[in-house]
């Protein structure tokens, strides 16, 4: 752990809200895109993220550090969306027709403003489209292990401590997730695939 | 010699660079001589690489300044005692004391000694005092609204155990009534008098506490622990009634806000049919168990409606230690407050008395469900509609 990221620690344990705001800085915007990735749908991984702070604040005077900052900041971050994955499963609210939209409205926004051309960002945006619709179509094991090595480039030892698992239970994971990916991929688009990322 | 089926196995792992020397040596070797198991590879790099061109979204606009918002209000919460929901005629109590709860963690020497005096006889003998308190202050038992607004504060204290509430309650508290409305004090002289007592000690007493810091004394351990299971059924009523007959066999009891706000007074219901929010689609009860006994109903449910049909959740054990001990040190700063306003032959005494035990009482219900809590896990049970 940084030294600075420490001290800043050491306050926000205190409850000094601005340090702690300091702290999470980094983790923000990390923490609110796993978010999105396990729950699918922009506004509640908002509102999950928000909780997630909420949460981290509240339990921050009890943190051990017996693991890293970052692998315990994730780790909550997993819990808190998990929770409320079951929730809905019990509650039976998920709309995944809303989710797919959202999600595609969100993707539009974000390829137009990197702007590589007009062929080449319509093409990609729509590999994205169909990458982002196949992980929401992974069982939430498989989303949350894809989405913490993949979009967030943990390792896998990082990954079993985040999420309390083995590390061979991590490995299978992964690998049966791309799998599935490849197999929803080929499926749908396989020119699409064929003709992406050499 | 390395078959597909293994290399196919590792082929993830490969391409993240998490094979052992070894492995990686048999797996590259394997490679080289078998045109499909490369194919694959190759495909794999492929998704990987577009699983890692993913975008990372932005932010959405205003979500710091909210979480600012909320994270201020928790703290707020977590230095301030509570809120009273009237104007201050004079703060003078209530500011000294906010100011001493800011940073306490553990109790100090002293206020353990009352406490543990306080509390072993105190709890016990509840009943008369509820009974005296319910006379004069009827909404602290028996309005389910005066119920909700303790729990409020209990979220606050970072007790957002069951799931239900979301953060919302305590982010709409308005930060006005959270800065100004700590406590009431108009006894006039007397409470100049008590407000500089309270700031005389106030020195001691921190050095008191550090040394029971120092010395781990008189902290208080205490845990929350709550678990979720689903039921999914056709049939909503009667899988409700099945539960409820389990929970009694397997030793279940209200929730301990039951007990708490409730006092000696448990209807003979509520051992059975607690927190029910009956929908269309489903119910939740709610029971808390001995842990030993948790498992067994777990097991009670999973026979009788089928592992398929049940869902065990998550069980959640949260440390509570630090917001117990901040309560009881918030406690007997309110029965010292008490005692001197006893002692003192203003006019107004009774009716400040009265208030202040009023919020005492509301504390020391925490206080008591959070021990419970300690003991027991809190259970909440969805029966959902196939």
């Amino acid at each position: 752990m940084e030294h600075s990221e420490q001290i800043l620690l050491e306050k926000a344990k205190s409850g000094d809200v601005a340090a702690f705001e300091e702290l999470i800085d980094s983790y923000q915007k990390k923490v609110f895109n796993l978010a999105l990735r396990i729950i699918g749908n922009y506004d509640d991984a908002a509102d999950l993220a928000q909780e997630t702070f909420v949460r981290i604040y509240k339990a921050i005077s009890n943190f051990k550090e017996q693991s890293s900052f970052s692998t315990w900041v994730y780790r909550i971050t997993t819990n808190v969306c998990l929770d409320e994955l079951r929730r809905r499963k019990n509650k039976k609210v998920v709309s995944l027709d809303e989710d797919i939209h959202m999600n595609d409205g969100d993707m539009k926004r974000q390829v137009m403003s990197e702007d590589p051309g007009p062929d080449e960002a319509a093409e990609r945006e729509e590999v994205r489209r169909v990458v982002n619709d196949a992980i929401n179509k992974l069982s939430e094991d498989l989303r949350v292990v894809i989405t913490l090595r993949d979009l967030q480039g943990m390792s896998y030892e990082e990954i079993a401590k985040t999420l309390d698992l083995p590390g061979g239970t991590v490995k299978s994971r992964i690998n049966r997730a791309r799998l599935a990916l490849k197999k929803v991929l080929l499926s749908e688009r396989e020119l699409l695939f064929e003709g992406y990322v050499k | 010699m390395t078959s597909c089926a293994d290399v196919r196995e590792n082929i993830s792992a490969y391409a993240d660079n998490e094979l052992s020397a070894s492995e990686r040596e048999s797996f590259e070797e394997h490679i080289s001589r078998c045109p499909s198991c490369r194919d694959e590879l190759e495909d794999m790099l492929r998704i990987i690489a577009i699983c890692r061109s993913m975008p990372q979204q932005e932010l959405p606009e205003g979500f710091k300044a909210e979480l600012h918002e909320k994270l201020t209000a928790v703290s707020a919460r977590q230095t301030n005692i509570h809120v009273i929901r009237e104007k201050p005629k004079k703060i003078v109590f209530a500011r000294t004391i906010a100011s001493i709860a800011a940073g306490i963690l553990l109790i100090f020497l002293g206020g353990g000694i009352i406490r543990f005096g306080l509390f072993s006889g105190g709890f016990m003998s509840k009943s008369s005092d509820n009974a005296d308190m319910t006379a004069s202050t009827p909404a602290s038992s028996a309005k389910p609204a005066e119920n909700s607004l303790a729990y409020s504060i209990n979220e606050a204290q970072d007790m957002d155990i069951d799931g239900f509430q979301s953060s919302e309650p305590m982010a709409d508290a308005p930060m006005d009534a959270l800065s100004m409305d700590y406590g009431i004090m108009d006894s006039g002289n007397g409470a100049e008098i008590t407000a500089k007592s309270f700031t005389a000690n106030r020195s001691v007493e921190k050095d008191e506490r550090d040394n029971g810091h120092n010395q781990g004394m008189n902290a208080e351990a205490a845990t929350s622990k709550t678990a979720t299971i689903t039921v999914t059924t056709r049939d909503i009523a009667a899988a409700s009634g099945k539960v409820t007959i389990l929970a009694a066999v397997n030793n279940g009891m209200a929730p301990a806000e039951n007990i708490a706000f409730d006092g000696q007074d448990i209807p003979e219901t509520s051992a059975l049919s607690i927190h029910m929010e009956e929908e269309n689609t489903q119910k939740q009860l709610q029971y808390v168990f001995a842990e030993a006994d948790y498992s067994a109903f777990a097991a009670a449910l999973n026979d009788t409606f089928g592992a398929a049909d049940v869902q065990t959740g998550a069980f959640v054990s949260e440390d509570m230690t630090d917001t117990i001990n901040v309560l009881i040190d918030q406690s007997v700063m309110y029965d010292a407050e008490i005692q001197k306003l006893q002692n003192d032959n203003n006019a107004k005494a009774p009716e400040e008395i009265n208030k202040l035990k009023k919020e005492k009482e509301s504390i020391d219900e925490q206080i008591e469900w959070i021990r419970l809590n300690s003991d027991f896990v809190t259970v909440t049970i969805y029966v959902n509609m196939k």
